[in-house]
């Protein structure tokens, strides 16, 4: 297929996409529970950790998406 | 700050005018002081100016003084110098591959001093979420990341340039429904001015950015994303540019000068560019798009622009699933 390498990469990037909305769901509801603790910089802090979690798991999918792509498209790099 | 229609299109036509008139003047001294690199994917290698980074920075900031309440001018032109004379000195000295990601930490700043954030960015299911102890850190990693991503999608003629301005698309869109006037006139200045510059930039380049032009564009960005409030879609239409960024650094295995890493891509005798294959090379997406066949220099920029076109309209989706 011509167009292979762009088709791949937009695949990726659609698959990025939908697992940045699922981490921000993921992260309503742990936001949600935050809010019911009722001690201000607890809630604070938990919503920053909350935050720097999605960030790990978005640099986690990042590279599985790297390794994919190379590995597919006979890189290896 | 009211600005009428009229004083808006007045303040975007100087940028625009300032930097293109200004991208002219560079190239024809730039030419005369023998300050060109050659363009490797032209026949006959032919020397190409650079850098122009200072014809953008004196459009962007020309426009963001006449069209921005004085906080956010005085923040974003600061960042913007700062960011820019990293470029420069980095053009005119070279640093070594840790040193310009560490100044670029410095970009931040202006910003965080003036405060001219807001720690709430708007998550998609979540809405406004208050994160006053990791923002400013994202911030400052934010400027440098995206500086030195710009940075590394400076490769072909036209490329950087026209992949920010695609990028800028949503955020602008995102400030005009949400109201946000001056962020929108912040947007469409920097739009103008990157087009501006495009124009000589194009292929065949006429002048390259250097990376006064690139780490600007990115500095550019962020900052954009940063006043409208925009994160996140500022960082799904990046994606590309953030991938290549990390597609990179992951390969290597960390910060190097790029003219110290093995060439990704080799050019063949008719100027069409092919993937080289082996261990030890960064991936790029330039690496990537030319894995299957060799295709000349503007069929790689063409598709990785369809691409930024692509996470645009992912953009595009979130702020319609936002609103």
């Amino acid at each position: 297929m011509k167009e292979r390498p762009l088709i791949i990469l937009m695949a990726a990037f659609a698959a990025v996409w939908a697992l940045l909305l699922i981490t921000f769901y993921a992260m309503r509801v742990e936001v949600m529970a935050i809010d019911h603790i009722g001690y201000p910089l607890i809630d604070e802090l938990l919503r920053d950790l909350a935050a720097l979690v999605t960030l790990l798991i978005w640099i986690i999918a990042f590279y599985i998406i790297r390794n994919y792509v190379s590995r597919e498209l006979r890189l290896t790099g | 700050m009211t600005i009428s229609i009229t004083e808006g299109l007045f303040g975007m036509a100087l940028a625009f005018a300032t930097t293109y008139l200004l991208t002219l003047a560079l190239e024809m001294v730039l030419n005369e002081r023998g300050m060109t690199v050659p363009d490797y994917h032209r026949p006959g290698r032919p020397g190409v100016p650079r850098p122009g980074g200072p014809a953008i920075v004196v459009g962007a900031i020309t426009g963001m003084a006449l069209l921005l309440p004085a906080k956010l001018a005085v923040a974003g032109s600061a960042a913007l110098a700062i960011s820019f004379l990293i470029g420069l000195a980095d053009d005119l000295f070279k640093f070594g591959g840790v040193e310009k990601p560490l100044l670029g930490l410095l970009t931040a700043v202006p910003v965080l001093v003036l405060h001219a954030y807001n720690p709430f960015p708007y998550i998609p299911f979540v809405g406004r979420v208050s994160i006053t102890y990791l923002y400013p850190l994202l911030l400052i990693v934010g400027f440098t990341i995206y500086q030195n991503a710009a940075n590394m999608l400076d490769i072909y003629n036209g490329l950087v340039t026209g992949s920010t301005m695609i990028a800028m698309v949503p955020l602008i869109v995102a400030a005009l429904l949400y109201g946000e006037t001056s962020q929108a006139y912040m947007g469409l200045v920097f739009l103008l001015v990157l087009l501006a510059f495009f124009l000589r930039h194009k292929s065949p380049a006429r002048i390259f950015p250097g990376d006064s032009g690139s780490l600007l564009m990115g500095t550019m960005f962020v900052y954009l994303m940063v006043v409208s409030r925009a994160e996140v879609i500022g960082i799904i239409a990046s994606l590309p540019m953030i991938f290549n960024g990390f597609f990179i650094l992951s390969s290597i295995r960390g910060f190097r000068e790029h003219s110290d890493l093995e060439r990704p891509v080799e050019v063949l005798d008719d100027y069409r560019i092919v993937a080289r294959r082996g261990k030890g090379m960064p991936v790029t997406l330039a690496r990537i798009m030319a894995s299957e066949r060799p295709l000349t220099e503007q069929q790689i920029v063409n598709r990785i622009w369809a691409l930024f076109a692509f996470t645009d309209a992912l953009a595009l989706i979130t702020l319609a699933m936002i609103r």
